[in-house]
């Protein structure tokens, strides 16, 4: 996906969510429909969301690409301090309509495309620059396209694999059904009980959760290394505040954290790995 | 190939960008790594805090409740008495 194509996605979503919410109120007042305000936004949070896979299900045409660059970078979370690794290829290939595509995926030098694929690890590790892959590219946008390989549930696993995204939709669901529970008003005292400890449960799922986030990162165990390298570090991130925390130097509840911790990003080639 | 470590601030030196650093990985999971040296009490010693503060919080609310519980006993047996 191009710059172009990005900053359409993110219009519809800036403003496209406002303008449906604002034109499914009148439509909704006037023709007597109460929650047409309410549908409109959902739809096109729907069209932002699913839009792109779901016209490359429907609509795309298969092709292949070849890989010019393999980038691999590391996502740090502020304020736990773990991180995650994004894996891209940057793909170049000459489909049919080079001139429908964004203009800031066009390579000058020639009719060819150059696009960057999210790809999972193992899909990276496995593929060297100059590799031949299959791609699905929409033929009346060229720039928007993907791995051929790639499904929407392999983005929904590389997100619930972040540990931080897991629990925060843990806490979520309980909270849901927190406030779902105490909607609920059981005659029987046997019924109110049994809500009481669900409730209790869906309070202790939640603490911990947000104890467990609080546990990032866990560093690797030295009997887990069994290799020495030297590598060279491309990035340090200090972390030394979080929003709860007590300092206890002071005394005092402070956002800063007891024992700030340095996240350091390593770059370095196994042997394993050409 | 890229990955990450965490060491306590200080505790190792020379963690300049582009500066080389020893670690040590797992053959089978390169992505798993350590920086050779440094310590790694941050986890335990942050964690004691939010604990700490938990607990004042949570003794703060329960003071709270008590004294609320109190109050409303006390209002239902002026009432009544």
């Amino acid at each position: 996906m191009g710059l172009v194509d990005s900053f359409l996605l993110l219009g519809v979503f800036f403003l496209g969510l406002p303008v449906a919410a604002v034109v499914g109120t009148l439509l909704g007042r006037l023709l007597h429909v109460p929650r047409l305000g309410g549908c409109l936004p959902g739809l096109v949070l729907l069209t932002v969301l699913f839009g792109v896979p779901l016209s490359l299900r429907v609509a795309g045409m298969h092709g292949t690409a070849r890989v010019a660059e393999r980038r691999e970078s590391v996502r740090v979370l502020g304020y736990t301090g773990s991180s995650f690794n994004t894996y891209n290829l940057v793909l170049h290939f000459s489909p049919p309509g080079v001139s429908l595509a964004d203009a800031t995926t066009r390579i000058t030098s020639g009719d060819s495309l150059r696009l960057s694929a999210r790809t999972t690890r193992d899909v990276f590790d496995r593929t060297k620059v100059g590799d031949v892959v299959d791609i699905v590219y929409l033929p009346f946008r060229p720039s928007i396209g993907k791995l051929a390989d790639r499904s929407f549930l392999d983005l929904l696993r590389e997100a619930m694999a972040v540990t931080e995204i897991a629990l925060g939709l843990l806490v979520v669901l309980a909270m849901a059904a927190t406030i779902a529970l105490s909607r609920l008003t059981p005659v029987r005292p046997a019924l109110r009980r049994t809500r009481a400890v669900a409730i209790a449960a869906c309070a202790v799922i939640a603490f911990g959760a947000g104890w467990l986030s609080y546990q990032n990162p866990r560093p690797v165990p030295e009997s887990a290394v069994d290799t020495s390298a030297v590598a060279r570090i491309v990035g340090v991130q200090r972390i030394d505040r979080t929003l709860f925390s007590f300092d206890n130097s002071t005394g005092r509840s402070s956002d800063k954290l007891v024992q700030p911790f340095d996240v350091v990003e390593v770059e370095f080639t196994p042997p394993t790995i050409g | 190939m890229r990955a990450t470590d965490a060491v306590d601030s200080g505790s190792v030196h020379g963690l300049d960008i582009g500066a080389p650093l020893s670690i040590r990985y797992a053959a089978a999971t390169p992505r798993m790594v350590r920086i050779a040296g440094g310590t790694r009490t941050f986890r335990a010693r942050n964690a004691r805090g939010m604990l700490e503060q938990m607990a004042i919080v949570s003794g703060m609310l329960g003071v709270m409740l008590a004294f609320w519980a109190v109050m409303q006993r006390r209002k239902g047996s002026r009432r009544w008495g």
